[in-house]
């Protein structure tokens, strides 16, 4: 009886202690908000609610960060699968609010395969929603043809049916450890 | 038989010469990342080794695909991806520069066309020594993988 008790508190400990919950940390940052979409019309976060976000900031003149991160998303969609996939809506935030308009937007993302919108606003709308998500970027003068660079930080937020974060990805998170994380919420959510 | 003299001669001295040493810059895994034209810019990657005993420089390149071809570096620190235009890359004596996804890139700015998966282009480096290097890269799609 002894034996049983152990083995079985052993269990559910086990349970207790397995990823699926334990990989999601409590998060103080994030929030609603409300911005404007590719077709010049508000897109609010709470409008995905039921679905799970991946959030980015970023912009369309972006190089290298912002494309890796939006390819990492494309082959991660693919990994996860259809049916995983429109459980999803990817969410982009222009830190570029000078060049990146609703039409650019638009121009920018037809060229992608998955669900992404590109969200712009005023500076000050933009900033107040990097806030909440301590999401930063600078604008840097360049002798560049491209004009201003921006720094901006490479995290991708994972945010969940009720519009928490529960997870962070950083730039080294390969594709694998996203569909797992990604999975893993599902399960739990759906 | 003064022929015979100079072939034998020549053979001697192809024996014994000790291998021919490489010289100059080579390229290797030269590549483009696939961008449609809506991307406005893309960039290439590849390795180059120096065997020349001076350091050699990069100090400009040319791409027939889009309007601007800069150096360009890409600094990632504390979760913030920075990007600076550079004057000159610098390829070690006797060593190796990388150029790839997260670090130095050749940047392409205000893409003419699509850059599709399987075309080839060249990127022409000029050097400081006055060299053209004209190195013929594929273009494929970002790995999900491979950027450190």
């Amino acid at each position: 009886m002894k034996r049983l008790a152990a083995i079985l508190l052993a269990g559910v400990l086990f349970t207790s202690c397995s990823p699926d919950s334990s990989v999601f940390n409590r998060y103080e940052i994030g929030g609603d908000f409300t911005l404007t979409g590719m077709e010049g019309t508000p897109v609010s976060l709470s409008d995905y609610k039921g679905k799970l976000v991946l959030l980015f900031f970023g912009y369309t003149l972006c190089p290298d960060a912002c494309p890796f991160a939006l390819s990492k998303m494309s082959g991660a969609f693919h990994m996860l699968g259809p049916k995983n996939a429109e459980k999803i809506q990817v969410l982009f935030v222009s830190v570029d609010t000078e060049r990146d308009n609703p039409a650019r937007l638009k121009e920018y993302f037809t060229a992608f395969n998955f669900p992404v919108i590109g969200l712009t606003g005023t500076k000050e709308e933009i900033a107040a929603v990097a806030a909440k998500y301590q999401a930063t970027y600078s604008k840097v003068e360049s002798n560049s043809a491209m004009g201003y660079l921006i720094d901006h930080s490479t995290i991708i937020y994972l945010i969940d049916t009720e519009g928490n974060v529960r997870y962070t990805f950083r730039h080294n998170d390969g594709v694998e450890k996203m569909v797992n994380i990604i999975k893993t919420l599902i399960r739990i959510q759906f | 038989m003064k022929r015979l003299t100079v072939l034998a001669a020549v053979l001697i001295l192809a024996a014994c010469s000790p291998k021919p040493q490489k010289t100059g810059v080579e390229v290797s895994n030269a590549w483009i990342k696939a961008a449609p034209i809506a991307m406005k810019t893309s960039a290439g990657f590849m390795v180059l080794q120096n065997h020349n005993a001076k350091p050699e420089k990069i100090l400009s390149a040319e791409f027939s695909a889009s309007n601007v071809v800069e150096l360009h570096e890409m600094v990632h620190e504390n979760d913030m991806m920075k990007m600076r235009k550079m004057d000159a890359m610098v390829i070690p004596a006797k060593g190796s520069l990388v150029l790839e996804p997260g670090g130095l890139h050749i940047m392409f700015i205000d893409l003419k066309q699509d850059l599709k998966e399987g075309e080839t282009y060249d990127i022409t480096l000029n050097l400081e020594s006055g060299q053209k290097l004209v190195v013929p890269a594929p273009v494929k799609p970002y790995s999900h993988e491979g950027m450190h």
